[in-house]
């Protein structure tokens, strides 16, 4: 089997990249080191891929659960150490919402809603996908997208 | 039904308003797609990446290819080790074999046997068990001097047994070497003319004559000339033949054992 050509693999990073990061980033702190094995291992990998977005959002996943995991037992033995805390969103001048503001709302739902709804919106995949990626329902999934959008809008507009 | 269309609408424009945020990918935006954009041959090193932090370049592949070339021949495990255990090895026995030829040399200038000779007596004559350990404890002190007698054999013998010399010499040297009131018979006696060798064992020669011709070179031409049985013969035919018991000093001039021939 051949491996993804090189210009399908810039064209995955350049369309999905930032994306990725912002999902891995609801899971932990070093959501760059996670998006970089999940692209490395999109070079390597032999099989071909039906749906290589879907495969590089489980990847993804899966790594950064595996690093929060890691993170847990770190901070546990530096309980001293504070909390990272970076913007998730670049900012400009357009932007209608606050970046700042976005972030801090975001960080503050549950992690089911924020991850359906990152997933939703920057990554743009389906419901089904999402549902597939989660192990839930679609029933499920989309009312979880549904609360946490409306949470969302509640804490930054009001 | 209008209100839940118009929340719908609502919450479909603050979305759009949320999806115009630009996730935040920092550094690997470019360290990445520069690495992404190039051969993926290069990029695939057993998961590694070799790559500048400050300008995000990948080491080039071609030094990396001869890095796992190297790392691929190198003595791993038990060759590691070979060749300074091949070395230990040679330096052991050319040690032991420096010391071998000392003790040897010394032992020639010495006159006494060889290491080897001394090592087999040795082994002979040392006490093989508890017992005779034991016994030699009780008794008080070193063995007897019989006993001394049966190891200077015993280390005679060894010393045939690795050297065999030619039966009649080794026996000759014997009887010249064993009569103490007898005129003994020099081994350089046998590389004589038979005139010199008749001269020589009449009874009115003396022995310095004898003594005179023989030489280091004439010993060393008479051991070589012992060998020869038919010299052997000759010698004897001298021997019985020579002298009269009457004229001779010594009745018996000679003691040559028959077994020698």
């Amino acid at each position: 089997m051949d491996r993804l050509s090189r210009e399908t693999v810039v064209r995955l990073w350049d369309e999905h990249g930032d994306a990725l990061v912002l999902y891995a980033r609801q899971f932990c702190d070093a959501p760059e080191d996670v998006v970089q094995e999940a692209f490395l291992r999109l070079t390597q990998q032999t099989l071909v891929l039906e749906n290589p977005v879907g495969w590089l959002y489980r990847v993804v996943r899966n790594r950064a659960l595996n690093a929060a995991r890691g993170r847990q037992r770190q901070s546990r033995r530096e309980s001293g150490a504070a909390a990272r805390s970076e913007p998730w969103f670049d900012w400009a001048a357009e932007d209608r919402l606050d970046a700042a503001e976005a972030t801090a709302a975001l960080e503050g739902l549950p992690m089911n809603q924020r991850e359906v709804i990152v997933a939703r919106l920057w990554g743009g995949l389906s419901f089904e996908e999402i549902a597939r990626l989660q192990g839930a329902s679609l029933s499920t999934v989309y009312r979880c997208y549904q609360r946490g959008l409306a949470a969302l809008r509640e804490r930054l507009d009001g | 039904m209008a209100d839940e269309d118009r929340e719908n609408d609502e919450l479909k424009a603050f979305a759009e308003a949320l999806r115009s945020l630009r996730p935040r990918t920092g550094q690997i935006d470019t360290g990445l797609r520069s690495l992404l954009a190039k051969d993926p041959d290069a990029i695939a090193c057993d998961g590694h990446l070799l790559l500048c932090i400050r300008c995000g370049k990948v080491l080039p592949t071609e030094d990396r290819a001869a890095d796992a070339a190297l790392v691929r021949t190198a003595p791993r495990g038990k060759c590691r080790w070979l060749w300074p255990a091949a070395c230990a090895a040679m330096t052991t026995v050319a040690a032991g074999l420096l010391v071998a030829m000392v003790i040897c040399r010394e032992g020639a200038q010495k006159g006494t046997v060889p290491f080897l000779r001394h090592r087999a007596a040795k082994i002979e004559t040392a006490p093989q068990t508890r017992s005779q350990s034991r016994q030699l404890a009780d008794h008080g002190g070193p063995p007897s001097t019989a006993s001394h007698v049966a190891a200077a054999n015993q280390t005679r013998q060894v010393e045939e047994a690795e050297n065999p010399m030619p039966p009649g010499f080794s026996r000759w040297a014997v009887s010249r070497t064993s009569g103490s009131g007898q005129r003994i018979l020099s081994v350089g006696d046998a590389n004589l003319p038979d005139a010199l060798l008749q001269c020589y064992f009449s009874p009115q020669n003396d022995a310095s004559t004898g003594r005179k011709l023989a030489s280091t070179g004439q010993l060393e031409m008479a051991e070589a000339a012992l060998t020869n049985h038919d010299l052997l013969q000759r010698l004897l035919k001298l021997t019985e033949g020579s002298g009269d018991p009457s004229r001779s000093p010594n009745p018996k001039p000679f003691h040559v054992r028959e077994e020698a021939l």
